[in-house]
This record gives structure tokens, sequence and C-alpha cells, in this order.
């Protein structure tokens, strides 16, 4: 089975070095910053962390380069920064917030695929979501613990001071266990997924084992490594406890160095999905040129034509100002038709007739051609 | 040999067979990626089927802002459901007018010809159960080279060319043995807006 | 290996695809005469029923399906399947145990037949079950029961065809020819058929014809697929049939296109004929017709010209007052013109039901007994008798026709079983038949969906569905085949054989229907049509599948059937010659007047089968076609400033119904055009004419005399509320 790229990279090659230079700089930057505070001036690093703290910061710079040369293709480009205007406006917030609740919070549109999928996936995302920020937070030095008495732990955050808590207390016991929660979610979230991937097999057509089964294993091998660290300290008297911890920091630098070119590069994309309602919702409806239903919104349409307009791959429908995408889907399929039979199309609502091109595209209509009109009515 | 859709529309009934059939495809969560639109509704009972195109340069794929749509040996597949964030470009970018959004699920989906059969050998679903074979699955080189009536699979937008693997028969204009319109009815509304 | 009989067919060269956790059942399609094959997917363990899967090696139809053959499966698993018997009680159905139910049927039959004689229980069958179901059907009236009222909704459908046959060529199969002769015609006739729609899966012949050049000639008021396509379309007024085809007739006769030598070889009657076409000059047909008498010139050219060609027909031309007479002028064509008996030349009738053409044969008819016997031929009976093992004296004579029996509903027949029928949508004139089943004494219904007629059951008994049972259906060409059912009955259904040997059993008759298997059914079957016209003798179970089905006649073990009849233009009339009859246009028994200025003309769509009990529940069926609609030209829709999807209230004598308009140019303007498939509010044989064609006593669904209006918003609320 073979992948064709569908998008050569080759256009944006001078631009793109340039700009992932200068994102890399100020990501890597940042993190050295973070770091910095974090530690209280490097007083705190953890150095038992070093290998995970190299990893992370490889990782976080992967993604930069890869969100980097995304970014720049022109309909990613384009939707960006539509996105970003419209969260402006108070609406457009409203937008924001109401599309991150359901998008990411609850994950609507995949319940509506299957509550099984749905179920899967809350527990997959919110485990490895939650494991990140407190991975994160530790390994980049932004937290840590100090024993201020004898049983209160203090919990700092970039050198302030946040709380304290019993060292027996629920709070603590919940936050040191933080990983081994997220992690049996995690678990559960990849045995359900995996389960459904076998059960689902003839359903499922089109996957392949090291795109969609490999990332389910990695994350079920992180979790239980994690885990299984908790259980040699607690219930083992640390038996094998530096053996599980080598293979979990293993599966954890795989895990991040491989991440920004897999399956879960999808994360970065969900972000940008959070702008589409309100790109969607907000701006004015667009009719279509042959019956006159509203389908689009002339912002999306115009944007589409110039992003394809970039890749020199615009659609026009000859000497009109037209193109095809000012017609809705069915009255595409139907124009293409009329124009193959010879026949001429009535764009009513644009006030032009138009025909075929002689090379299976439309233009608008020569005069003495012996055509037959049709209705442009659906 | 590649095979590739053809379709031979004047010999379409449109009992709309491809549009259930389509959802049968394992792989198509039973939701239709066929279309059947009446050309002249209330003139005559013309009809043509639509899969997808296939092209060469897929529109849709070059509008998606989040690279969700691949092409896998020679078939452009639906869009990848952990990437679509259901944006709906590819519906506009398409000028064949082929993918479409589930609003619900926020997923594009279109034909992608039976991945499940194709890959085994077997025509898709489309193919498999049209009544009048208006519908077939063919090799590329012989529909696109040796086609006994004239077809479309390189298409001319202004500057733009987009060849597709599918390709599209002719309706025969001379002869309309199939009768696809009937020029003397039609006659009287020439003019009508 | 194929079989030498199907060479011709349209089957590919793919292998059905099997899944992991997953079977296969290579079965044929519910509905329509067509019998398309195909395969059915299920889970071996849970016999859950999964998709279809096309059966490419089907000769037939080489594993394409229509959209009503690619979504059949999804009946089996349907929510509204029937899982328990129900009795009424206090007026509303309710849920009853077996012995409940059928101890009430079998006392009910006793005290209705003891009181008021044994005819008084009529039994109103079906033809979209297999040979088995239907010849224990007609068995079961007249020794179960010991009732002659025993008829079926065949009667509304192929009646005339098989009348029409009998009497011009002696015999009646549906096809005298095998499918595949279509695509070796030179000329093609099609009359009152919607291919397109009712048997997309003819089109694949009907294409190959086109494919090597044939003309086409399509008789039909509608400019449906195959008139668009056709070099010819008759779009004759509704109901002039005879004129249309007298007009063609003269011609040939005036340009001598006629086959002098082939009439007076194999026919009678030629005189008389020539006499009777005499005063249908084209002139005067178009007059009758409407359709432009060149076109008439040009169609007898046509058809009298060609070598090879093919009269095919179907119920527009069929369910007509002078629906066998019909069916015999357009015979008289092929009988003419010497087009029988050949490869690529011959007459056929598009069956409608699924197991139209088996249906007619085995005895549920009410003049009919097992392999096409007339019951009232003492031979017949005795020969049939000695099969069941009873008295000849025992088996009574011949009954009352399908819908006349409905109209003495409460009178004569007190008591019904309705089998895989549904007549409160299939019947003409149901507002009417709405009452008479309600006057019944007791009425039991097996259904495995509970149908507009079942709803007014006193006992509802739960069937399966097709694809549930084994057995044999004889397809539109006279081919029979094998139902392969999966070993599943939901819930408590059984299957109807079983529910029959039960009633049998407990009426003390239950020797007679103690079967095992339908194949013990069948072999009986084999011995009761031994000798008769339908000659199934020869025919089993094991030949059916060696050869992808088996011709009837086929009165030998070692006989491999006969896919062609008349080759040797003997026709089955004791000096085997045809008989030709010259018909005089008397027109529709109901005529246009200034009160009802329309002709309206019913039919069906590709989305439903037949009475829609079945399709109308199946989702992606019914989204396609939810609702009936009216179809109006554009120049009688602005006569009466009617806009499209406006609704309009259409009313004939004996009712009317509200549906919205589907402004077309494909309807003639005289003539309007109302899909038959639902019932109730929505039923447009409310207003349909019952007139009877005397000799086959089908109704006349196909004409009528209407008006139409805008509905009033009482009426459109009320439509609306009907409408899905």
């Amino acid at each position: 089975m073979k992948e064709e790229a569908v998008q050569p990279p080759v256009v944006y090659r001078g631009s793109f070095l340039r700009k992932a230079l200068i994102n890399s700089l100020i990501t890597a930057i940042v993190i050295f910053v973070s770091v910095y505070l974090g530690s209280e001036q490097f007083h705190h690093v953890d150095l038992a962390l070093i290998g995970y703290l190299v990893a992370t910061v490889l990782c976080l710079l992967f993604f930069t380069m890869r969100i980097t040369a995304w970014s720049l293709r022109p309909p990613t480009r384009r939707l960006w920064r539509q996105g970003f205007e419209m969260m402006t406006s108070a609406k457009g917030l409203k937008f924001l917030f109401h599309t991150l609740g359901t998008n990411i919070g609850t994950q609507k549109f995949i319940v509506k695929r299957s509550w099984f999928r749905g179920a899967q996936h809350l527990l997959i995302s919110w485990g490895v979501l939650f494991s990140f920020g407190i991975t994160f937070a530790l390994v980049l030095n932004w937290m840590h613990f100090e024993l201020v008495a004898p049983t209160t732990y203090e919990v700092v955050m970039f050198g302030i001071p946040l709380f304290r808590m019993g060292v027996e207390s629920w709070l603590a016991i919940a936050l040191y266990h933080g990983l081994n929660w997220t992690g049996i979610a995690v678990i559960a979230g990849c045995a359900m997924a995996m389960i459904r991937r076998v059960y689902e097999k003839n359903r499922l057509v089109e996957q392949r084992d090291e795109y969609d089964l490999f990332p389910l294993v990695l994350l079920m091998a992180i979790s239980i490594t994690g885990s299984l660290l908790t259980v040699s300290a607690l219930w083992m008297e640390g038996e094998f406890y530096y053996g599980i911890s080598l293979s979990h920091e293993i599966v954890v630098i795989v895990f991040l160095l491989y991440m920004p070119f897999s399956k879960f590069w999808h994360i970065p994309l969900r972000f940008l999905a959070v702008v589409i309602p309100a790109y969607h919702g907000l701006a004015e409806q667009k009719k279509c040129a042959r019956c006159g239903v509203e389908y689009a919104t002339s912002m999306q349409i115009q944007d589409v034509q110039t992003a394809l307009s970039k890749r020199d791959l615009s659609v026009p429908i000859e000497h009109t100002p037209l193109h095809m995408s000012d017609l809705c889907s069915q009255c595409r399929r139907i124009s293409n038709r009329l124009s193959a039979s010879r026949m001429k199309v009535g764009l009513a609502q644009a006030g032009v007739w138009v025909q075929g091109n002689g090379h299976n595209g439309l233009t608008a209509l020569k005069e003495g051609e012996p055509l037959i009109e049709t209705h442009p009515e659906h | 040999m590649p095979k590739v859709l053809y379709i031979d529309f004047e010999r379409c009934i449109g009992c709309r067979a491809c549009v259930i059939g389509c959802e049968e495809c394992s792989g198509h969560d039973h939701l239709s990626r066929m279309f059947v639109d009446e050309l002249t509704p209330g003139e005559t009972v013309a009809t043509s089927p639509t899969p997808c195109m296939h092209c060469y340069t897929p529109l849709c794929a070059e509008s998606c802002p989040v690279q969700a749509i691949q092409v896998m040996d020679g078939v452009v597949l639906s869009a990848s459901h952990e990437k679509c964030i259901g944006c709906k470009n590819c519906t506009y970018a398409c000028p064949f007018g082929i993918p479409r959004v589930d609003e619900a699920k926020k997923l594009m989906y279109k034909c992608d010809m039976c991945y499940d059969r194709t890959s085994k050998g077997r025509p898709p679903m489309c193919v498999s159960v049209c009544p009048t074979d208006t519908i077939q699955y063919v090799d590329e080189e012989v529909v696109k080279l040796k086609n006994s009536k004239p077809v479309q699979y390189q298409w001319q937008f202004g500057a733009t060319e987009i060849e597709t693997r599918t390709v599209i028969g002719l309706p025969d204009l001379a002869g309309h043995k199939y009768g696809y319109y009937d020029a003397e009815e039609s006659d009287p509304y020439v003019g009508q807006t | 290996m194929k079989h030498i009989q199907n060479i011709d067919y349209a089957m590919r060269e793919f292998d059905a695809i099997t899944r992991e956790g997953e079977e296969l059942v290579a079965t044929h399609c519910a509905f329509c005469g067509m019998q398309c094959g195909m395969n059915i997917r299920f889970k071996p363990d849970t016999k859950e029923v999964l998709g279809v899967e096309p059966r490419y090696d089907f000769p037939m139809n080489g594993g394409r399906l229509c959209p009503k053959g690619v979504s059949a499966y999804r009946q089996v698993e349907h929510e509204e399947r029937l899982l328990y018997p129900m009795i009424r009680r206090n007026g509303k159905l309710e849920r009853a145990t077996w012995d409940e139910a059928l101890d009430l049927v079998a006392s009910k039959m006793r005290e209705i037949q003891l009181q008021h004689g044994k005819d008084a229980f009529g039994i109103y069958s079906g033809s979209s079950m297999t040979n088995e179901k239907c010849y224990v059907m007609g068995k079961f009236a007249r020794i179960g029961l010991g009732t002659k009222n025993i008829d079926y909704n065949g009667r509304y459908c192929m009646a005339a065809a098989a009348t029409g046959f009998k009497q011009s060529l002696g015999m009646d199969r549906g096809s005298t020819n095998p499918w595949s002769d279509i695509k070796f015609a030179d000329v093609l006739l099609i009359a009152g058929s919607n291919t397109a729609e009712c048997h997309p899966l003819s089109m694949p012949y009907v294409w190959g014809a086109r494919d090597r050049g044939a003309k086409l000639i399509v008789v039909d008021p509608r400019e449906t697929k195959t008139a668009l396509v056709a070099d010819l379309h008759l779009d004759l007024r509704p109901g002039t049939d005879i004129a249309l085809v007298n007009g063609i007739i003269h011609v040939m006769i005036r340009d001598n296109l006629v086959d002098h030598a082939f009439i007076e070889a194999h026919t009678n009657g030629y005189e008389a004929l020539k006499e009777t076409v005499a005063e249908f000059t084209p002139y005067h047909a178009e007059m009758i017709t409407g359709v432009d008498q060149r076109k008439i010139e040009q169609a007898a050219h046509m058809f009298g010209k060609a070598r090879e060609g093919m009269v095919m027909f179907a119920r527009g031309i069929e369910q007509h007052a002078t629906g066998s007479d019909n069916v015999s002028n357009y015979v008289n064509l092929s009988l003419l013109t010497g087009k029988i008996g050949r490869k690529g030349s011959g007459v056929a009738t598009f069956t409608g039901q699924g197991n139209g053409q088996g249906g007619r044969e085995h005895g549920q008819k009410a003049d009919q007994l097992p392999g096409y016997r007339v019951i009232t031929d003492p031979a017949a009976r005795a020969h049939v008798a000695k099969v069941w093992g009873v008295d000849e004296s025992e088996i009574p004579g011949p009954g009352i026709s399908a819908y006349e029996m409905l109209k003495s509903l409460g009178q004569d027949i007190k008591g019904l079983l309705l089998i895989c029928s549904n007549p409160l949508v299939s019947a003409p004139s149901i507002g009417d038949i709405e009452e008479r089943m309600r006057s019944l004494d007791f009425f039991v219904c097996i259904d495995m969906f509970l149908s507009e007629s079942a709803e007014l059951a006193d006992v509802v008994l739960p069937s399966t569905v097709w694809v549930e049972d084994n057995g044999t259906t004889t397809n539109i060409e006279g081919r029979v085949i094998r139902i392969k059912g999966i070993d599943r009955t939901p819930g408590e259904s059984k299957r109807d054989w079983e529910i029959i040997g039960e009633i049998a059993k407990r009426l003390g008759r239950g020797q007679y229907f103690d079967y095992g298997s339908p194949e013990d059914i069948f072999n009986e079957l084999r011995e009761a049509s031994r000798g008769g016209v339908a000659d199934y003798y020869g025919i089993t179970y094991d030949k059916i599948d060696r050869m992808d089905g088996v011709f009837w006649p086929c009165p030998s073990l070692e006989h491999e059937g006969t896919p062609r009849l008349f080759e040797d233009l003997k026709f089955k009339f004791p000096d085997g010659k045809a008989k030709l009859h010259g018909f005089t246009h008397t027109g529709p028994n109901e005529k246009v007047d200034k009160d009802y200025p329309f002709i309206l003309t019913t039919g069906r769509v590709v989305y439903h089968y037949l009475s829609g009990n079945q399709t109308r529940r199946i989702e992606a069926l019914r989204k396609l076609c939810p609702d009936p609609y009216i179809e109006i030209h554009p120049n009688t829709a602005a006569q009466l400033h009617i806009k499209n999807g406006e609704f309009l209230k259409i009313s004939s004598r004996r009712g009317y119904i509200t549906v919205p308009a589907k402004i077309t140019k494909i309807i003639r303007p005289d003539s309007l055009f109302v899909p038959y498939h639902w019932g109730k509010q929505l039923g447009i044989n409310r207003l349909t004419n019952p007139a009877l064609d005397p000799k086959s006593k089908i109704p006349e669904f196909k004409v009528c005399a209407v008006q139409i209006e805008k509905a009033g918003e009482e009426d459109i609320k009320h439509a609306q509320s009907a409408l899905y």
C-alpha cells in the first residue's frame, strides 16, 4: 500500500525555512525562560527528569516546525487569520467558548459518530491532556513540592507558593497519583479503541496497523509502565522499580519524539476546528448562482477561491466573473452533465447563460450555437 | 492495469440503486456517497449518477486546511476521521460537486471507490448493483483511449487543467439512441428565463 | 460451469466477498417477478442479518439490483415485525399465545361453516409467496376448509395476461422466451410498462438490444425513461389500446407487412380480424387514441419489417375492463408477423409480483388446480384428488374472483383468512372494501407486518419474511428458482405453511398438511402438476441449483426444461394453431365528462413494491419516495393556476384524496398519474374503478374519470397529517 503525498511542499520552501527557524527560536526561548523561572533560577531542577526534559523540548520544537509548515498552506493560513479576526468580536468569542466546550470539552461530534467511540476518545484525550499537564509542569520544572513542615507540603509554581496541604491529605494523594488516574483512563480508552478496531475490522477498511494501532500500543505501554511504578513503590517495596522506571522513560521518550509525526498530529489541528462554527455562522450567506439556494458564506467561497488561485488551480467559468464554487454542489454536477449534452445552462441568479467550453469546462454562451435550454430549478 | 469508474450517463434510469447500494459497502458507515441528479426536472426523466471523479490533482485536498484528504492506490479517500474539522472547504473547491459534510459528526465523506471491494479486486458497490451498467469499472487506459464513444476526463477550467481518473461518456447526440433529450419537444421553451 | 441455457444472460465474472465472521446465503429478491439473485450476509451464530452482497454469477441479473433489491434485507431486522400472535379483545389487538389464537381461528372456521355452509369462509391469498406456500393455500382451501372460495391478489395483476395468452396461444406462461432473447430482437414493442421503474433489471436486456441497434417502440401515456429513449413513443390516451393496435394491424395488412405463410399455417381467424380492423385507418385510430397517425404508420412499418421482434406489455394494458382482449390484440402483432418461437421473437408480460408466475399455476386461483389445471375438468380433479389422497367429490368447484369476494364479505362470505396480501391498498375502490371487511363475522390475517388490512383483523398471526424460509418461486420468464432461507423465526413468528398446518390439525385435517419441510411440499406439488400445463414434475431442488433455475414445462427427471415455448410452432389448441381474435374499440368503462374531466391512471414508482407494506417501512426507500403525489402537465396546471407542490384534491365518483402536485411534461395534458402504494387517506385506490374485465375479472385500475381542485384548508391539514 503506497501513500502519495497530496501536496508537494516545494512552493513555500524559502519562506518555510526562515519562518521555521524564527518560530523554533521563539519556542526555544520561551521554554528556556519558563524553565529558568519555574526552577527558580535552576535551583530546583530535577536531574532525574533530564532525559524527559530533552525529549519534551525536541517534541515541542518538532511540533513548532510542523505547525509552521502547515500554517503556511494558503487554506490553513486563511482560516487561522479569519479565526483570529472573528475572535475579536463579542459574538465571535461567544462562539469560541461554546465550541471549546462542545468540541474539545465534551467532544460531542465524536459521540455522534457512536457513543462507544465518544467514550473511548474522551477517556484517551482527557487522560492524555491531563498527563501532559502534570508531566510538562514537572519536567519543565514549572512546579515543585516543598516540604515546609514535617507533615505539610507547599505547592510552588514558577517560584510562587500556591497552597499548602497535609502529606497524607486527600488532595495530596489525588495530586501524587494524578498520573495514575489519568493512566487508568488512558488504559481503559485504549482498550476500548483496540476492541473496536478488532470487532469492527470489517467496517474499518482503511485501517493500518502502523498508523492506527501502534499509537494505542504506545499509550498503553506508557500508562502501564507508569502505573507499575506506583505498584512497585506501594505494594512491592520498590522491587523492579529501576527497571520499570527505565522502560517507562524509554517509551515516553519514543512517544514524545514520535508524536509530531503520527496520528497525534491531529491534536493541534483540533484547535483550528474551534473556529469553524463561527466561520460558518457569522458571515453572510451566499446564494447559488444557478438555483438560488443558500449553500455557503460569501466569505468562505472567497477564501476557497483565493486559496485555489494561490496554488494556480482556480476553476473559473470562462468569460464570466464566476467560478465553479459559485454554484452549489448539485448545480455543479448538473451543469457539467448538461454542458456535456450540449445544452445551455441558465445561471438564473447570476443572469448569465453558459455552455461547454469545448474542453469540458464551462464558458459564457456564444450566440448562434444550437443549444437547448434548461430550467435552473431542482 | 489500474481500473477506474466509467459513467455512461445516458443509460441511467434514475433508480438510485447506486445511492442505496453505496450504503452497503463496509467502511461507508451506511452513509451514501453517491449522487443521482435529475437533469431536467419537470421536462424529462433524464438523470445522471455522479461518484467521485478521483482527480490526479484533487482540489478537495488542495483546499483542505488540515490535509485530511489522502490519495491511496489511485483513490482519493474520504477525509481522515481524526483530522477533518468539518470546515466544508472541499465541498466548495470541488468543481464536480462531490464531497459532503455530515454536520453532526463534523466529518467530510465522499466516494472512496469502495476501498474494501476494489482492494480485493471486486467492483465498487455502485458498479455492482447498477441495473443498466451506467456505472462501470473498467481499465483506465482502455476507456480513456479506446472507448467506443467520446469521453471526458481532461477538464479545462480557464487556465487550469484537471485530469480525472473517473471517465464520463458523452451522450450520443447524433442518434440519441438513449433519448437523452428530445430536441423537438424542448424547442418551445428556448428563450424563456 | 454455467448451463448452456444461461449463456446469453448478464452474469459477471466476480466472486462475492465473504467477510470474516459472516456467511452468505444465495437467494433471490423478495420484490417483483424478476427474482434477481442476491446474497444475504448474516452472522452464523446469532443468525443476525447484516446486509446484501451481489450475486455476480446469477444469470438473470449478474449481481445487479434495483433500490428495492439492495434494501430488501432491511425488513428482516425491522422493529415493526410482528413477533407474537394477537387477538382482538375489546376492540384492540392484544398479545396472545399461539394456542389461544389458533384454537380461536379453528373454532370460528367451524362455527361459520356450520352455520352458513362451507363456502361462507373465504381465503384471500397472495402471489408474493413461494410456490410451496401458494400450493398449500389452494390445497388448504379445497380439502382443509372445504371451501370453493379462494382467490388471490394476482387477480389484480396477472389475470388479464393469463386469460389473453390462453385465448390466443392456448396456454399461459408469462414469457414465451427466456429473458436473454430480448437482446436479440430487432424491434421491441413495449406497451403499458414503465420498465425502468417497475422492472429495472429488465433494462440490461432492453439496453442490450439497443446496443445491438434494435428499434424501440413504447406505448405509454407517460414519457417514462423507456419512452424517452424510444424511436417511437406512442403516447396514447389511457384506455385506447385496442384502437391503437387495430390501427397498427390495419397498416400492416394494408402495406402487406404480415407473414401470410405463417398466418396460413399456424393461425385461425385471420379473415375476421382483417374485417375488424378495416375501419381502423390511422386517421380513425388517431381520433380515438390521440396518437399522431404518422407515428402509427411508422410503428406498423418498424415492427412489420423487422426480422425478429418481441412484444412486451404489463399492467398498463392489462388492468382494463378489456384487459384480456388488450393482451390478445398485442399478441396478434406477433402472430401476424410470425414473430414467435425464435431467439428474439416472442411475447411476454412483465410479471409484477414476486411469484406472480408460480402463484397463478398451483391452485390458489378460484377456478384452478395445481399444474395450471382447470378445476371443472374431471380428469384434472381425479389426478389431483389421487395425489392429495381424497375422494374427487371432496374437491369443491370454482369460486369467485378476488374483487367479487371482497364485495361479498359480510354477505355470502362471513369469515376470511387473508394471507400475503393487503387489499386495503391494492383493491379498487378501497373505501367501499373497508366497510365490507368491517362487516365480517371473523377475520384472520397472516402477515409479518401490521398492514392496513391486518389492522382490521380479529386475529393476526405473525409469519416470517422471505429469507427466513426455503422454497421455490417461478420468475418472469417461467424459470423455477430456489429461495434459500436462514434458519430463524424472530419472536414467536412461524412460517406460513406451518401456520396452515397447525390450523388444519385443529380442523381435523392435519394428515393432509403434515409436511416436514418445503421440499416435502414441493415434491407433492411436482406430482400434482405432473402432466398439467405447468408441469414441474422433472424439476428438483438439486436440478435448480445445478442449472441456476429450470424453465417449466419439465415433464421428466431427465428433461432440462423449456426456456423457449412454441419453437415447433405448435400452439396449445387441438389443431395446434394459434387464434387471431379481432376486437373492436369500446373504450374504458368510465369515460370522462364535464363533471369528471380528467383521466386518472395509476402505477408504481421504483422505490416501492405493491401495497408498500414492506417497502414503506424501509427507511432508505421511504426517504426517496415518502408520499404519493399527482403528476400533472404544465399546461393543465397553468389553466387551473396550480403551482408545483400545491395540494390538490382529486376525486372520482368513488372517493377522493389530497396530495401535492408534481408538475411535469412527462404526463399527457388530459391525464393525471398517481402512484398507488399507499393506503388510508393517501390511497389512490379510493378513486379507482372496480369495473371488471368479464373474462379475467381484473379490475380497471388504469383508467377512471376524475376531477381536480385546489385543496381546502381542512383537506390540506388532513393530508399533511397523513404525509410522512
